[in-house]
């Protein structure tokens, strides 16, 4: 038994270095000068480790701007989105009215259309109300996101009704209910809301790509993947090595994120599922 | 993919192995990375010269693989990229359907005589099998959505080997700015991949039974 147990420790310990090998690789190269990267050599630590790939990346780019606007975008598109979604999701799960299935059922249906067959028609609207390249547009169409209204559905048809009820009775509005006794009922539900959705907009790089045309109003992934792919934009011409300096910030606070909150994480980006169709 | 997290899912789960949460956490990490960081990765990894695995290719005497310039191979890169995110995410679906399956069936199986094997194989499956559906139906909807990193690694290129229905869109709508003949692309894929889920579904349903 004990041997047993020793072989699967050895297998999954195998797998999980396989699996992490890329972002160590990324993470160590951010550190490495570009030169020891295009040796022929293996490097698994950097010979002469350096910052200068993060001052170059901070100094000769256009790269804290768009950590700005990745933040400022992800944070608002995060605090808006648990308002409709949770206020979504408590109609959807305790509120009686016509046409109330069928319309869970239409936005439900729609998670499974993907978000590049409905860019065009997107950005045409868009463009029409005149919110292309503004922080608007990666904003507020988004924000009201299926699935996490899902997850809020989901979670709130868990709270006993009688609950809401008995406040009904001493006399709370709907809004007092929602806000005094469904929200504090569901918060574990609500963070893992807001981690789907912080992660959502932070990684979310269509939209913004078709979206965000002057360099000024770029987010994270835009920029990196830019700087990338310097061939097309030689304004900002960075080694990669400074590249994946960029994607070493743009990967640590959800990792750190990821570390602290595992529990919500998993259940935002995959509980719902779960429960939905199982 | 759906194969690898099987047996993924089947070994975090086994009670014998050790460590379970810190491995489901270290193979659930790249989901949460953006395809954009997975991309500019893997574009060191894959380099031609000075990739790591052309490296270590080489240290064993074997001729270097164009990952990203071969035609031919370009596709299964960008293929072998995505499993290495995803397999991760459907492990921990896979992994909380199994430990929905109640414990008594194992326990009724064992004193019925059956072995590991078929316990797995006469318990697990059947009742593992919805969990299942569902992630062959989130994995095909979303391998259709493959645009990040074919896109930034290749532009759909070399010589159109990994140009996806996105990225085609993308082309069409927003590089020779031709939004009706994107529009017709995106919503005879969409037809495409609602008749797909709901075969699958059908299909997988009655196996299921």
């Amino acid at each position: 038994m004990k041997h047993e147990s020793n072989i699967l420790l050895v297998i999954s310990a195998i797998i999980a270095i396989i699996i992490s090998a890329p972002t160590y690789i990324t993470i160590v190269g951010s550190f490495t000068p570009i030169g020891e990267i295009y040796s022929p050599h293996i490097t698994f630590l950097p010979k002469t480790p350096t910052l200068k790939n993060y001052i170059d990346l901070l100094f000769l780019t256009s790269f804290p701007m768009w950590l700005l606007n990745s933040i400022f975008v992800a944070l608002c598109f995060t605090v808006l989105g648990i308002i409709f979604c949770s206020m979504a999701g408590y109609a959807f799960s305790r509120l009686r009215f016509r046409g109330r299935d069928s319309m869970f059922f239409i936005m439900i249906a729609s998670m499974a259309i993907p978000e590049f067959i409905t860019v065009v028609p997107n950005f045409i609207l868009l463009n029409k109300l005149g919110w292309v390249n503004t922080y608007f547009a990666l904003i507020i169409p988004f924000c009201a996101h299926p699935f996490a209204i899902f997850l809020a559905k989901q979670y709130m048809e868990t709270v006993p009704p009688d609950i809401l009820d008995s406040s009904r009775i001493d006399g709370c509005t709907e809004f007092q209910t929602f806000y005094k006794i469904v929200l504090p009922i569901v918060r574990p539900v609500i963070g893992a809301i807001a981690i789907f959705l912080f992660v959502h907009s932070w990684n979310a790089y269509l939209y913004p790509l078709v979206l965000m045309q002057d360099m000024e109003m770029f987010t994270v992934p835009l920029g990196l993947a830019m700087l990338g792919s310097t061939m097309e934009y030689p304004q900002q011409t960075v080694d990669f090595t400074a590249v994946l300096a960029g994607v070493t910030i743009s990967i640590v606070p959800i990792m750190l994120l990821f570390a602290s909150m595992q529990k919500e994480f998993i259940a935002g980006l995959t509980g719902g599922a779960v429960k939905g169709y199982g | 993919m759906i194969s690898i997290a099987i047996l993924l899912a089947l070994l975090l789960n086994y009670p014998l192995t050790k460590l379970k949460s810190f491995f489901r956490s270290v193979y659930f990490l790249p989901v949460t990375f953006s395809l954009v960081s997975i991309a500019l990765t893997f574009s060191i990894i894959y380099h031609l010269d000075y990739g790591i695995i052309n490296m270590i290719l080489n240290s064993f005497g074997f001729t270097k693989i164009g990952w990203l310039v071969d035609p031919d191979i370009a596709l299964y890169s960008i293929i072998l990229m995505r499993i290495w995110r995803a397999t991760g995410y459907y492990t921990i679906i896979l992994i909380a359907g199994l430990q929905g399956i109640p414990q008594e069936l194992y326990d009724v199986a064992k004193v019925d005589g059956a072995n590991s094997l078929q316990r797995t194989l006469h318990v697990t499956f059947p009742l593992w099998s919805p969990m299942i559906l569902v992630t062959v139906v989130m994995s095909t909807i979303w391998s259709f959505q493959l645009f990040a990193e074919p896109w930034v690694l290749l532009r759909g290129g070399p010589s159109d080997a990994t140009l996806t229905t996105a990225i085609y869109i993308y082309q069409q709508a927003f590089g020779s700015m031709r939004f009706g003949d994107a529009s017709a692309a995106a919503f005879i894929n969409a037809i495409i991949i609602i008749a797909l889920t709901v075969t699958q579904i059908k299909y997988m349903a009655r196996k299921v039974r």
